[in-house]
């Protein structure tokens, strides 16, 4: 029997097909042309990757090419609880916790609640030493991976670290040469996006852009690691033994405001930047002013013999003591001294006789001078967080001012301002602008920093009279303990006493400090040693001057500087 | 024929060029490693040179700091001569 379809019903058929194909063909038309880039995106998706590549942190090293600070990638240690069993399935969470605790020095409960916090991935341990992580990989543990991650190096521990800073998890530096000089040090992330195989690895075959990172440049400091490390340690060491509360030393370069060292007290351990305090973060040779006391006799004198108000044998009679705006300003246990000269007057460091010296050059030349010499504002070191201290604007000064402040009080300066105007002195004459980069290597070449005159500050005579006197001072006056055997020594002591916050002065705490530079003639370096609130009163500024000298000899030695005395 | 002899020419320079990204892939990976295993190697190298470390060990082996050192003058030695 044949069965029949009826015309209308085959044409009917034919009409559905017909449409039927319309419409997928005109579908197919869509995706093939204005869907297409689409279609082609999600297909692409599947089998590309693209990624962030870091750029390499650039390296920092001292004047001599040691490493100060450096980027390695270490391992990080992940777990996959879910994936904690052993071949007959059975949950070996347990197993994991009790192994790895001994090698991370961690509880094993600490860690099986880790496990046990419903977390699919997480991180037992981020950027392992390298021997830590080898021995984990060795136990072969189910469950745990690793995942490189950056991590910032300071062979050196603790030495330099507020003059480097350091680098935040994220990546950022902060403080120091770090937090300065992040871009330069940071360089620049690049892209690469590769087509990838079920098994994630890169094919030869298909897609492949890729945006090189550009690393960061490599920092070479002025800094010399053998004299911030005798800095660091002589610092710590008189801290300790004077239970002074900080202290800072700079170390100076004369001839063009290099710095050499700058150690701060109290300090703290890169590796261990979370535990550090804020106090410990802060650069004292760059953040924190003082009073400094004695040790700006030499400016007030130098500018006086400067302005040629008085020569070093100018003289007047020492009665112990001297009026001014009304008030009297005595010696140091209100001695009498008789006929003085304007030498005497450093060399034995009386308040009265600096009274008499800025009496002669008057306030308006003392306030001048001081900004010449660099107070009241930033240095402009290359360094992050310098504050500029303070000199009052002439117009604020009271009369007794011109008095005080020429024995250095009523003005705040930070070490590194002392250290800068005594390599005035030092070097002739001139103000360097202080730097710590000495010169900046990248794939654009190499950049030195060219040594910043700001001004001269005092003539070559004044400077060279200047070196005369702090000569005499160290060598038969009161800054005779900072002598050197074998080396001529210019400098001057300072104590200062310590402002509260309602203005008047804490009893029984102050600045002990010394600055100075060695040799007195063509000097190598100057040293400000600054101490805050030792306990030994008696000694006054002598374990200032000992840490100088433990210093200098050492640096001396170091750079086999010749002896220029027998 | 021809075309099936192309095609399978196609097919084993493909495969080559597959195997052959596999292998540059390990061996950058390698180098990478190698590279990272030296850079952890010269950071320990500072940090057996660095001062604070040679002085403490210095300290231990019972090392103390030279009271003088003897300076010549090679004008002296000249002259001496």
């Amino acid at each position: 029997m044949t069965a029949t379809i009826s015309h209308t019903r085959l044409r009917v058929l034919f009409a559905f097909f017909t449409v039927a194909s319309l419409l997928l063909s005109a579908r197919l038309a869509y995706w093939q042309t204005v869907g297409r880039g689409e279609l082609l995106g999600r297909a692409t998706d599947q089998v590309r990757s693209d990624l962030a590549v870091a750029a390499q942190r650039g390296i920092i090293r001292d004047r001599g090419g040691a490493i100060l600070a450096t980027t390695v990638e270490l391992r990080s240690l992940y777990a996959i609880p879910a994936q904690m069993k052993d071949p007959q399935g059975n949950d070996t969470r347990s197993v994991v916790a009790a192994a790895l605790a001994p090698i991370l020095g961690e509880k094993i409960e600490v860690l099986r609640a880790a496990f046990d916090s419903g977390a699919e991935w997480l991180f037992v341990r981020r950027r392992l030493p390298e021997e830590t992580a080898t021995r984990i990989a060795a136990l072969g543990l189910g469950g745990l991976g690793f995942e490189m991650e950056p991590k910032r190096l300071y062979p050196n521990g603790a030495v330099g670290a507020q003059v480097l800073g350091f680098v935040s998890d994220d990546g950022l530096g902060q403080y120091g040469v770090e937090g300065g000089y992040d871009d330069a040090l940071a360089g620049t992330p690049g892209r690469l996006a590769v087509a990838r195989d079920p098994a994630n690895r890169e094919l030869a075959l298909g897609l492949r852009t890729a945006v090189p990172a550009k690393n960061g440049d490599d920092l070479w400091l002025t800094v010399d690691l053998a004299v911030q490390n005798a800095a660091e340690r002589e610092l710590a060491a008189v801290v300790e033994r004077e239970k002074a509360t900080g202290g800072a030393i700079v170390v100076l370069d004369p001839k063009d405001g290099a710095v050499l060292a700058m150690a701060s007290s109290p300090t703290y351990d890169p590796a261990r930047v979370g535990s550090a305090s804020a106090e410990a973060l802060r650069n004292r040779g760059i953040s924190w002013t003082y009073e400094p006391g004695s040790t700006l006799k030499a400016i007030t004198i130098a500018s006086a013999i400067d302005k040629g108000v008085v020569t070093p044998t100018t003289s007047y009679q020492d009665v112990g003591y001297a009026v001014i705006g009304g008030r009297t300003l005595c010696n140091a246990q209100c001695k009498v001294y008789g006929p003085t000269t304007v030498t005497q007057i450093l060399a034995r460091s009386q308040n009265a006789g600096a009274v008499f010296v800025a009496s002669k050059l008057g306030a308006a030349d003392l306030n001048a001078y001081l900004h010449a010499f660099g107070f009241g504002r930033p240095t402009g070191v290359d360094l992050a967080a310098e504050t500029g201290g303070i000199v009052r604007p002439l117009a604020e000064w009271y009369p007794v001012d011109l008095g005080t402040i020429s024995f250095g009080q009523g003005l705040s300066i930070t070490p590194l301002q002392l250290a800068s105007a005594y390599a005035a002195i030092a070097n002739g004459g001139t103000l360097y602008r202080p730097y710590v980069v000495a010169n900046r290597r990248g794939a654009d070449g190499e950049h030195r920093t060219a040594p910043l005159a700001v001004r001269r500050v005092i003539s070559e005579e004044t400077a060279a009279t200047m070196v005369t006197m702090l000569t005499t001072t160290v060598d038969s006056g009161i800054a005779n303990a900072a002598s050197l055997r074998g080396y001529s020594v210019a400098g001057k002591t300072g104590t200062a006493q310590i402002p509260s916050d309602d203005g008047r002065y804490i009893d029984d705490a102050y600045i002990s400090s010394f600055a100075g530079f060695v040799p007195a003639i063509d000097p190598r370096m100057v040293v400000v040693v600054v101490l805050e609130k030792p306990q030994s009163k008696l000694l006054g500024t002598v374990p200032a001057m000992n840490t100088f000298k433990a210093i200098a000899t050492d640096a001396l030695r170091y750079a086999r500087v010749q002896p220029d005395r027998p | 024929m021809a075309c099936f002899l192309l095609a399978l020419l196609y097919l084993a320079q493909a495969t080559a060029v597959s195997a052959a990204g596999y292998e540059a892939q390990r061996l950058a990976a390698q180098r990478d490693e190698l590279r990272r295993q030296n850079a952890l190697l010269v950071i320990e190298s500072a940090r057996l040179d660095s001062p604070a470390r040679v002085e403490a060990d210095a300290q231990r082996l019972g090392l103390v700091r030279a009271a003088t050192i003897r300076v010549v003058a090679p004008e002296a030695v000249a002259a001496a001569r």
